[in-house]
């Protein structure tokens, strides 16, 4: 029963600490995330969301309580060690879509790969198969100057999805896109997480995009205030 | 610096002025502007630091090459005040039948003494009437001679206007009491430490005299030391081992009743000032006793000072141009460091800077803010670096100090401030302009890419405008090749092409794209630039091809990387391809640079430029060491020792002498002898307007037969150099010339040198007592250093000159070993002490010139090193920069699995990459080019074999490997920090 949650949280606190000032982000919050689960967190801005995503992806620390992730809690692991985990296990998606500009489209999605050990020749297959998958095998020599908002999405999401990693973190993955684009990128999204069976964890404000999960945690203060999940 | 610069440093720097003051009161009038200019200047307190620090390097180097200049001019001329001292001009006749001067009724002396008092010569203070001769001196109680001394006749009197003798215990004399006692000599302290004399002393002077002025009679004269005083005033003369005694007494020595030999004059004037006059004391000496072709002995007024001025002055600017050129790439360097500062500065603060616009400010106040802010940069920079360059020339003369501190030479620091105050000028003048341009090309920016931060669209689409750029270029490049054609210019006809192959690529750009077009562009510049050939006879150029070549060289080969930048990322990473974590690293490393080409392009020019420089000085130094050691051969004639005796004491029978000694008997293999005549003689060619001095020796048998004298050039109609040498003992009318002649030919002796320039098989008419006489030249050697002269047999030369003995001598040791020649060369030097022999161990005398010539490469390698502080400051900024901009990539890369040493590695790789490909092309592109310096030194005999063999792989490895340990030493702690960086942080903030 223990390993159908892949991600599972127990009371994390999270304190910044910015001179006299102390925020504190988090307050205690737990959450189990199963296996194949598409979940979205929703709450007005500044309640922490960013900061729980930042824990469980284990690219931050909380100042307190412990986040395992298949099994292995992230204290245990160096810096290192939750490095190559995330290389192979996790793959994200940002905002402000966060692609290497110096690098092309094609260059950009195999990067996981390479960062997994791929050699380059079976990379550069697997990053134009994915390229493909989100629509855009065409671009795959276009900087991502030379691409739209959602064309750059799009991409990014191939690069979060080329290694299959057990969990997607997304974070505002639509707040840069209009509706249009917004619902393309939600239901690539949303073909992945039923094809592959992949987790995927999902902030967003968009209460559209966050009623497309399975299950939807209202955040506040720091704590999660509710759940639900919408009758999709 | 020098005088006459005086009134362009003065225009210079009211220019200066203007211009700063004009930009701060239109700074003041905009005040906000200016309150912006000054807070961004102060918001990032470490950027201040880094940017003075770059920007003041120019100045610095502008300042140091004048100081330099400073300081040998000072040590120059106080040479020639300190060696002259009041007097200016000598009246005489050079010729005399040693080479020294001729004698002349002393009633020349009168007749310009009485136009004098008659108040005909006014721009006059002294007159003296002199004797001079050059003569070995020995001191009977201590054993120690000196072989040339100069023997002075004066009259005490009229000496009086030269100022006095100073004796070493503080008193001043005229000398008038001291030559009352009979036999009594003044010496200089330099003579006395010589022959360690003291008053008292007994010494003995050799000389000859010639009875009838053809048979020579060895004398010997015995004088008592009266005083010994300081080298200063005129016991200083010539800055030689000097003795004087009455003008009574030289004439009844040397038996010229009645003669002078010359007649020193002083102007109305100071010891430094009174040169001014030069011309007006000329104009009335000359009005007395007439020019130098109406006097029936010749007598010339002879403007000793301030042709030795004007040398001096030639001297010292001459270095410091030397340093000026050598520094311009640093110059360069700099500029490209502070253009590279500033864009960096404006892509910080693009946002902000279009969310100004977006508020209603105008581009030129845009401008405006830029040109204020860089404005107090250029100011305290140039302020900082003019100090700075006088700290690095008064560290250079320390070296300087050092090399020559052992030959006796006191190199004091001395500057000008004038040279302080031209230096910033020019340094503030070229970083304001500078600052100007860079200015107005980051003020061009979109508004709206400025505000959300989009990167400005590449030129991966030629525009038109583009495209005629490249057309005028084109139009450009085929007049400079023609200009360079027409005027035989070397600099035209290599940037012509070169600026025409890149505009037509520029222009073709539009249908191949950039890249095929600019590699074939950019190769081509680097072949033609370096093609070994010369394609048109004739074609002058300085030294400034050396800057135009490296730095069209140095573009050339940056545009050609650049241009194929991807295929040699993916070479790279192919390369790379193996190793665990190698790919994301070397490809996230190579990107960036090769994406943001303008600011890589101006780094690696910086750095390539400097590398260059310094391997080019690198080579000619390797070159210089072989090119000496080769010329032991050309030089040394295969003999041991050189030895000269004084002119008046020539040495009869140098073998049997020899024979007979104890200790010199058969340690000799070979021993060659030369007697020296002195005339005049002009090249047929050239006609008799171009008359030299110039020596006759006289070869024995024993040259004659045995020399190894190497050949520059041999007349068609010998067979060798045995040949050669057998014609000249048979035919008296065939000679051969040493090189010196021929380096003023081709261009490596400056005209200045007063030397008969001819070549084989040109005919040379030389003035002898019975007339003129024709002589034809069918060999000239290489050798240039221990004589100057045309050779012909010793017998040939009696006949012609009248009798003579031999004055220089070629010895050859039957043991070679070093220790053996040299304790040889003083068993000679003691054996033949009476004739004031002395001896040149020509191997250690060859050494010591190198060791010299070295020491002085390896300082100028050092200062032109200093560029590389520049390119390292450009590299640590990129570096600097790379960091704060990628902060949030950072935290991407770091989310996606770079682990943190991957990411240092990442930026570690960044720096290495261009830092070795600088390195790289610089040194490659150096070495490239130093094949046509090679061939300019070594000419017939360069061979490509031989130059590979020259390139001193040590050295320039210690160039590269130091170069990039000090770019990582800069620029590994922004790596750190890049590592250090929090992930989650990174990603929160945009920039
Ligand atoms: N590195 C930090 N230092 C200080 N305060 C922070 C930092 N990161 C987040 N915060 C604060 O923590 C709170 C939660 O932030 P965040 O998780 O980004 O919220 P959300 O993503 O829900 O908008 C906010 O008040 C924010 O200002
Ligand atoms: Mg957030």
């Amino acid at each position: 029963m223990e390993q159908e949650h892949i991600v599972q949280a127990k009371n994390l606190h999270k304190v910044y600490e910015t001179g006299e000032l102390k925020v504190h982000a988090l307050r205690g919050v737990d959450i189990e995330i199963e296996r194949g689960e598409m979940i979205s967190i929703m709450g007005p801005s500044g309640c922490g969301k960013t900061t729980l995503l930042n824990c469980l992806s284990g690219i931050d620390d909380p100042t307190q309580g412990e986040v395992i992730i298949e099994g292995t809690s992230l204290a245990d692991l160096s810096d290192n060690e939750k490095t190559e985990y995330r290389a192979k296990r996790i793959g994200f998606v940002f905002q402000a879509y966060n692609l290497f500009p110096v690098l092309t489209a094609a260059e950009n999605v195999e990067m996981p790969l390479l960062l997994g050990g791929v050699r380059l020749r079976e990379a550069r297959k697997r990053a134009l198969k994915a390229l493909k998958h989100v629509g855009l095998e065409d671009s795959e020599t276009k900087l991502p100057s030379e691409l739209s908002g959602g064309e750059q999405q799009r991409v990014a999401i191939a690069r979060a999805l080329v290694n299959d990693p057990a969990i997607v973190f997304g974070d505002e993955l639509t707040g840069n896109l209009d509706t249009e684009t917004s619902d393309q990128v939600m239901d690539l999204i949303h073909e992945m997480n039923r094809r592959n069976k992949q987790t995927f964890v999902i902030v967003t404000h968009d209460p559209k995009v966050g009623d497309m999960a399975h299950r939807v945690l209202k955040f506040r203060d720091g704590t999660v205030e509710k759940e639900y999940r919408p009758i999709g | 610096m020098m005088v006459g610069i005086m009134n362009g440093t003065m225009s210079l720097v009211i220019f200066v002025l203007v211009i700063f003051g004009v930009v701060f009161l239109i700074g003041f009038s905009k005040r906000a502007l200016f309150r912006m200019a000054l807070r961004n200047l102060w918001r990032r307190k470490t950027n201040i630091a880094v940017v003075t620090a770059g920007l003041l390097i120019g100045t610095a180097i502008i300042t140091s090459s004048f100081v330099i200049g400073d300081t040998f001019g000072y040590i120059f001329k106080s040479v020639v005040y300190e060696e002259l001292d009041r007097t200016d001009e000598l009246v005489g006749a050079l010729g005399g039948r040693t080479g020294a001067y001729a004698y002349f009724p002393s009633s020349y002396y009168q007749n310009l003494s009485d136009a004098r008092d008659a108040g005909n010569l006014t721009s006059i203070d002294g007159l003296a009437p002199a004797i001079l001769e050059s003569a070995p001196v020995l001191d009977t109680l201590t054993s120690l001679s000196e072989a040339s001394v100069n023997i002075m006749g004066i009259d005490a009197r009229a000496d009086a206007e030269f100022g006095f003798f100073h004796e070493v215990d503080g008193d001043r004399i005229t000398g008038e009491t001291v030559f009352l006692q009979p036999n009594a000599t003044i010496i200089n302290e330099r003579l006395a430490k010589q022959l360690d004399a003291e008053p008292g002393h007994i010494v003995l002077i050799h000389y000859t005299v010639y009875i009838n002025e053809t048979i020579p009679d060895p004398r010997v004269k015995s004088l008592t030391v009266a005083s010994i005083v300081k080298n200063v005033g005129k016991a200083n003369f010539l800055w030689g081992e000097n003795l004087f005694i009455t003008l009574d007494l030289a004439q009844e020595m040397f038996e010229k009743p009645g003669m002078i030999n010359l007649i020193r004059v002083s102007n109305e004037g100071g010891v430094e000032t009174g040169v001014a006059r030069t011309d007006s004391a000329k104009e009335e000496i000359e009005a007395v006793i007439g020019t130098k072709d109406e006097n029936p002995f010749g007598l010339e007024v002879m403007t000793i000072k301030r042709d030795n001025i004007d040398i001096a002055e030639e001297g010292s600017q001459a270095i410091s141009e030397l340093f000026t050129i050598m520094s311009t790439f640093a110059i360069i360097a700099g500029v490209i460091l502070i253009v590279n500062i500033f864009v960096m500065l404006a892509e910080e603060r693009k946002s902000e800077m279009g969310t100004a616009r977006a508020l209603g400010m105008k581009r030129r106040h845009l401008v405006l803010s830029y040109v204020l802010e860089g404005s107090v940069y250029a100011l305290l920079a140039a302020f900082l670096g003019a100090f700075a360059g006088l700290g690095i020339a008064y560290l250079m003369i320390l070296a300087f100090a050092q090399i020559f501190g052992a030959a006796g030479l006191a190199i004091p620091f001395y500057f000008e401030a004038d040279s302080l105050i031209l230096g910033f000028s020019l340094g503030a003048l070229i970083t304001f302009m500078t600052v100007v341009l860079s200015s107005w090309v980051v003020s061009k920016l979109n508004i709206v890419r400025a505000i959300r931060g989009i990167p400005e669209p590449s030129l991966a689409r030629p525009t038109r405008r583009f495209v005629v750029m490249g057309g005028l270029l084109v139009a450009l490049g085929v007049l400079l090749t023609y200009a360079g054609v027409v005027q035989l210019s070397q600099a035209y006809f290599m940037t012509g092409p070169c600026i025409l192959l890149l505009g037509g690529a520029m222009v073709v750009s539009k249908r191949w794209g950039t890249r095929v077009p600019i590699t074939v562009a950019s190769l081509g510049s680097i072949v033609w630039i370096l093609l070994p050939v010369d394609l048109i006879e004739g074609m002058t150029g300085g030294m400034e091809m050396f800057i135009l070549s490296g730095v069209f060289l140095v573009l050339s080969a940056v545009l050609l990387v650049m241009a194929n930048s991807h295929a040699l990322v993916n070479f790279i990473s192919r390369l790379n391809a193996g190793r665990k974590d190698a790919l994301p690293v070397v490809r996230m490393a190579l990107s960036y640079p090769m994406k943001k080409k303008f600011r890589t392009g101006m780094t690696l020019v910086m750095f390539a430029l400097i590398i260059f420089t310094v391997t080019v000085i690198a080579m000619i130094s390797s070159f210089q060491a072989n090119f000496v050691e080769g010329t032991y051969e050309d030089q040394s004639g295969a003999y041991d020792i050189i030895g000269t005796a004084n002119y008046m004491t020539p040495i009869a029978n140098i073998s049997g002498t020899i024979q007979s000694s104890s200790i010199l008997a058969n340690r000799f293999d070979e021993v060659g002898t030369m007697t020296t005549a002195f005339t005049t003689a002009y090249n047929a060619g050239d006609g008799e307007n171009a008359t030299f001095h110039v020596r006759v020796y006289g070869a024995n048998d024993d040259f004659l037969d045995s020399n190894d004298f190497t050949f520059h050039s041999i007349s068609a109609d010998y067979d060798g150099p045995d040949d050669v040498w057998d014609a000249v003992r048979t035919n008296s009318s065939l000679i051969v010339l040493d090189a010196s002649g021929m380096l003023v030919i081709q261009g490596y002796a400056p005209e200045l040198m007063n030397v008969l320039q001819a070549e084989v098989d040109d005919t040379v008419v030389v003035d002898t007592p019975l007339g003129p006489s024709e002589k034809q030249v069918i060999g000239t050697l290489n050798e240039f250093y221990f004589f100057q002269g045309m050779i012909t047999s010793e017998v040939f030369s009696q006949d012609q000159f009248g009798p003579q003995l031999p004055v220089l001598f070629f010895f050859k040791g039957t043991d070679s070993g070093s220790s053996n020649i040299r304790s040889l060369a003083k068993d000679l030097e003691k054996e033949f002490v009476g004739s004031g022999l002395q001896t040149t161990v020509i191997w250690d005398f060859l050494a010591e010139q190198l060791r010299t010539q070295s020491a002085i490469m390896n300082l100028i390698q050092v200062y032109l090193g200093m560029g590389l502080v520049v390119g390292i400051a450009g590299l640590a900024i990129v570096a600097i920069r790379s960091v704060v901009e990628r902060r949030q990539e950072i935290g991407v890369m770091r989310a996606i699995g770079y682990k943190r040493r991957m990411v240092m590695r990442v930026f570690l790789m960044e720096i290495s990459f261009i830092s070795l490909l600088g390195i790289i092309a610089g040194i490659v592109l150096g070495v490239a080019l130093s094949f046509h310096i090679y061939r300019g030194f070594f000419g017939a005999t360069a061979e490509f074999t031989h130059f590979l063999s020259l390139i001193p792989i040590v050295n320039l490895l210690a160039i590269a490997v130091i170069a990039f340990v000090l770019t990582l030493l800069l620029t590994i702690s922004s790596a750190f920090k890049a590592a250090k960086i929090v992930p989650a942080e990174a990603l929160r903030f945009k920039e």
